[in-house]
């Protein structure tokens, strides 16, 4: 069956190579978009299902454009690092 | 800049005291092309989010949960609860469209950018270490969930 996947880890994704991903880089829970965005999260799904039909051979990589930097600047240094609430169970 | 999400999960894993974790990595891609048009094409979806209803069972927060939950798209913010240690659940409990994008879904089928989202969706709890249940039990599972529900393309959320 065809699969489109979209992914805020792209060294994962990279590593699990699905035919089809697009690279979302917003902090985990946010998979499919900003809160009560719903621009941006029908342009996230609407990229993220395109690729369905564009991408031509498996490994296929799509970084989309979206940034996070409006909602916390500077949040990847901040990441997933020792002592980050999401990062300690 | 993506953010280098193997090694802070070591670095992670070692402090608690646990072994190196082995990811999957895989060379190859098999690629399965679509049928027909994607506006003529049943989606069916997948959320690694650990949604579900408060009358379904909860999942084990933690690890090697192997269950799914069938959710309606018609689920509302007040029925979703989550059970998913390794995320910021904050968001996604003010708008579960963070993690289960429902509002677009009904969005891209108005425009006709597909022909249909299937219902329900299939949620489980992403933490699953145990690699041969996932790809022997849980995946087929769901695939042959999707095929009587005739779905012609999978739309695959980890979170």
């Amino acid at each position: 069956m065809p699969t489109a996947t979209v992914t805020s880890g792209r060294d994962i994704t990279q590593k699990v190579n699905p035919p089809r991903a697009a690279f979302l880089n917003y902090p985990l829970g946010h998979s499919t978009g900003k809160p009560f965005d719903l621009d941006d999260q029908v342009g996230i799904v609407r990229a993220s299902l395109g690729m369905l039909e564009s991408a031509t051979a498996g490994s296929t990589m799509l970084d989309l454009p979206n940034s996070w930097e409006d909602i916390a600047p500077g949040w990847e240094d901040r990441a997933y690092r020792r002592g980050t609430p999401e990062a300690e169970h | 800049m993506a953010i280098d999400y193997i090694p802070r999960l070591q670095a992670n894993f070692s402090a608690q005291g646990f072994p190196e974790y082995q990811w999957t990595s895989n060379d190859s891609a098999p690629f399965t092309p679509l049928k027909k048009p994607l506006s003529e094409c049943r989606i069916g979806v997948v959320s690694s989010a650990g949604v579900h209803l408060a009358e379904q069972e909860a999942f084990n927060p933690v690890r090697d949960d192997l269950t799914f939950r069938e959710i309606p798209r018609s689920m509302t913010q007040e029925q979703a609860v989550i059970h998913h240690n390794n995320y910021d659940k904050t968001d996604a409990y003010r708008d579960i469209n963070c993690v289960i994008p429902f509002k677009a879904f009904s969005v891209l089928e108005e425009e006709g950018f597909v022909k249909s989202v299937a219902d329900p969706v299939f949620t489980f709890m992403g933490r699953v270490f145990r690699r041969s249940a996932l790809r022997n039990d849980m995946a087929p599972w769901v695939y042959q969930r999707f095929q009587e529900m005739d779905v012609d393309a999978a739309f695959l959320i980890p979170v």
